[in-house]
């Protein structure tokens, strides 16, 4: 027995001197502490696709473009564009950015980058943001040529998270070694991973662009909310992701924190299945978007973050029209064309949902659908279950579900298509006519020609209803007052954009 | 004693197997990880590519055959999202549970027991009705709401220790504490349930009369014969320590296995989840054996073979 206890003692023992680390030194101006709610699923940009991620990878890589503040698409690795044709892109390369390890970045990784993500056989999770290249080429003056299969003004919207790694150190590292150390040419350098704890960087001070102004950065996992907001109250984190309206009030009474937030290019809405009994009657369907009343939800319950809006885009969005107000909340009218549409009616309808949604929003939506004579039941599974449901043939599919959706492009294109057209695995409509107007507003170049497209479809959708669009959602983050920074819609953490005040 | 440990590891490897096909097959009845992985409104030949990619378009029992058989060269494959080896993953994260469950076990025995004795020797003693109390309370709060309340109290409030993670060596404090909880009532309860029967014995009466005092019959008699039901719990208590981690680890943002289930689960990382229950199952095997073991060894009436 005491041979027991003494071999426990001393395994014990062993075990705090491996894994005591120095003494958790405070957050401040020297080294910017970051909560997640997850680690880094990989490190190599082109193998996932989740924010815990990008958050970090997105400063140890360069994109070939990227967005300023304000969301314009401004130049990063690229300097400069020229459309030669409908399908053709030249893009003039930097030819003063190094990669971590000193090599210069040239075109070819460019190259290397776009042929790597939209080869099939790799297997990127990010694959359909770039299916539409269809080749990327050296010219003999060193720009590098896309060629899209079809005219693609969305194809900017997607470059600018197209991030650029070096094609030599890739190749020599082998795909195991390099998710593991990354090596890019962004302002921060990959410096150590701990399993299931923390990223660090540390600022790259040969960068060729705006320098950052934290010489180290720490990505923590920290799962819980409760615990994240602890983290930043108690002075462990700076800045921490992931808070909900309550936690940003708490935030709000704390000392030296609050909430900061961000209206994203996010859409939540509710999709309406035309294929099903009772919902094949436009006026049933009709009758559950005049049924439905978004400031209550927004103001209710959201906390005034979020923004309600009246089409199936965000303001973010190329396409979204100002002053387009979609159909308007009006239970009577509801009320009255279900009385018209009489016993179909009458049914239950099911609601498809997953724990990963605001589910007192859910329950909102249900109540509203109530109020005006429908029985609405929720059905909750599990996110892959719920999106398996999403994709199965649409008679088999749930009759309402709740979904939010992002593209991660600000183009209506990534929102509507998916979602509308008869060719895509997530779309519950079939309309020759809608078809053709997604597919001319898919490859029109010209800016104002497309956005009339788009009105023509944001009309359909009021008239057909096959979503009631619901608010373009906010995120939410908290930091520190000292932390001087602006989130923007397309929910990145850059860390070269934040500086710190004492 | 060897015939038993054979038809023992026997079982242990029947029990082990079944539970590789029922986890393998329950995980992909609902589909694979594949959606949740691409990007919102993929095309399908994204999704197609994807599938393809990882394995996930061959037939059930070919992707079954394939993983016994990597299993049979102890290769557990790699993890479907994070594309690293299962076998480094689970290396990275086991020494943190160990560390968790291990205090928290110290914690519960160190607290519980001696707890236990006292409140079966001082029965009406108003420290021992408080002890009762403590014990109720630790059985009855879920660690998700004590885990926080702990967390507020003693590192934002006090600020005497860490919030959460495991950069420093007292980060471990609370969440072992808060792991604790749950089993150190069990201790307490169990130890004093069993003092106070071995107390109510004819030998004991008979030490009292010869003139030990009852700290004294405690100490020399009955501790020793009440440490059987202790022993036996403390073998279901490790087991449960292990699950209840899962909570805790997430609440104090913890490394340790239990938060990777989690995650593994939400994110169908098959072969991750696979990895986490058998070692899950050799565990728990293992433990009962060894409870088995010290069984015979505390009490040398008890013969191993006479057991099935």
């Amino acid at each position: 027995m005491r041979l027991v206890t003494r071999t426990l003692f001393a395994a014990l023992f062993a075990a705090t001197t491996t894994l005591a680390g120095p003494l958790a030194a405070l957050a401040d101006a020297e080294r910017l502490v970051i909560d997640l709610v997850d680690e880094p699923t990989s490190l190599d940009p082109h193998l996932q696709w989740n924010p815990d991620s990008y958050y970090v990878y997105r400063n140890i890589f360069d994109n070939l473009l990227t967005r300023d503040d304000e969301g314009e698409i401004i130049p990063q690795i690229a300097t400069e564009w020229e459309q030669v044709s409908d399908t053709e892109t030249v893009f003039t390369i930097r030819d003063d950015v190094t990669f971590h390890d000193g090599s210069p970045l040239t075109a070819e990784d460019v190259v290397y980058s776009v042929k790597r993500i939209t080869d099939p056989e790799f297997g990127s999770p990010q694959l359909s943001q770039f299916e539409s290249i269809t080749n990327a080429e050296v010219l003999e003056d060193g720009r590098v040529k896309l060629t899209t299969a079809t005219g693609y003004p969305a194809l900017f919207a997607q470059l600018v998270k197209l991030s650029i790694v070096p094609k030599a150190i890739v190749e020599e590292m082998g795909r195991e070694a390099f998710n593991l150390a990354p090596v890019g040419s962004g302002p921060y350098k990959f410096d150590s991973w701990q399993r299931g704890v923390e990223v660090s960087l540390v600022r790259n001070d040969d960068y060729w662009g705006d320098a950052g102004a934290f010489p180290a950065a720490v990505f923590r996992a920290v799962p819980d909310a409760s615990t994240r907001v602890a983290n930043l109250t108690s002075g462990a984190s700076d800045l921490v992701v992931g808070m909900d309206p309550d936690l940003a009030a708490q935030l709000e009474a704390a000392d030296g924190v609050s909430p900061v937030s961000a209206l994203t290019e996010r859409v939540a809405y509710l999709n309406v299945n035309r294929n099903k009994p009772g919902l094949d009657d436009p006026r049933l369907r009709k009758a559950i978007a005049h049924a439905i009343d978004r400031e209550l939800l927004v103001e209710g319950l959201l906390g005034g973050f979020d923004n309600p809006v009246g089409q199936m885009l965000t303001p973010a969005h190329v396409g979204w029209i100002e002053g387009l107000e979609g159909v308007p909340y009006d239970p009577d009218a509801a009320r009255a064309l279900i009385a018209e549409v009489g016993e179909p009616a009458t049914r239950p309808f099911s609601f498809a949902t997953s724990p990963v949604f605001d589910q007192r929003i859910v329950q909102a939506l249900q109540q509203m659908l109530g109020e005006v004579g429908l029985t609405v039941n929720i059905e909750m599974t599990d996110m892959a279950t719920y999106l398996q449901k999403s994709q199965s043939p649409p008679e088999q599919a749930p009759d309402l579900g709740f979904g939010r959706w992002s593209c991660a492009c600000q183009d209506a294109d990534g929102v509507l298509y998916p979602l509308l057209h008869s060719s895509s695995s997530w779309s519950r409509v079939h309309d020759d006519d809608l078809d053709n107007l997604l597919e001319s507003a898919r490859s029109e170049m010209d800016p104002d020609r497309r956005q009339e497209l788009y009105g023509q479809i944001h009309e359909w959708i009021a008239e057909e209803v096959p979503q009631v669009p619901l608010y373009q959602a906010a995120i939410i983050y908290g930091a520190s007052d000292n932390l001087e920074w602006t989130p923007t819609p397309n929910e990145s953490l850059f860390l070269n954009r934040m500086g710190w005040s004492e | 004693m060897s015939r038993f440990l054979v038809r023992r590891l026997l079982q242990a490897v029947v029990s082990i197997l079944g539970v590789m096909a029922l986890i393998f097959f329950l995980q992909r009845l609902s589909g694979d990880p594949v959606l949740l992985l691409v990007s919102e409104g993929a095309s399908q030949q994204a999704i197609d590519a994807l599938r393809s990619n990882l394995g996930f378009d061959r037939p059930m029992l070919v992707q079954f055959a394939d993983y016994m058989t990597d299993l049979a060269r102890l290769d557990l494959g790699q993890s479907v999202v994070q594309q690293v080896p299962v076998a480094e993953i689970i290396k990275s994260r086991l020494p943190y549970t160990i560390w968790l469950a291990g205090v928290a076990l110290l914690l519960a025995l160190g607290i519980g027991a001696p707890l236990g004795v006292f409140m079966a020797m001082r029965r009406n003693h108003p420290l021992s009705k408080l002890g009762m109390g403590f014990v109720l309370a630790g059985q009855s709060l879920p660690t998700f709401w004590s885990g926080v309340i702990l967390i507020l109290l003693f590192a934002v409030t006090l600020g005497w220790l860490p919030t959460s993670g495991a950069r420093a060596a007292e980060s471990v404090i609370l969440p072992a504490f808060c792991l604790s909880l749950l089993s150190m009532a069990t201790f307490a309860r169990v130890t004093r349930t069993a003092v106070l029967d071995e107390l109510s014995k004819p030998y004991i009466r008979a030490a009292r009369a010869k003139g030990l005092s009852l700290g004294q019959a405690v100490r020399r008699h009955a501790l020793r014969n009440s440490a059987i039901p202790v022993i036996s719990i403390a073998a279901l208590e490790i087991a449960n320590l292990l699950s209840g981690a899962v909570i805790v680890e997430t609440v104090f943002a913890w490394p340790g296995l239990g938060q990777l289930t989690i995650q593994s689960i939400a994110a169908r990382d098959f072969p991750i989840v696979q990895a986490i229950v058998l070692l899950g199952a050799f565990v728990s095997i293992l433990l009962n054996l060894a409870a088995d073991l010290l069984y015979s060894a505390v009490d040398p009436r008890i013969r191993l073979e006479g057991r099935t």
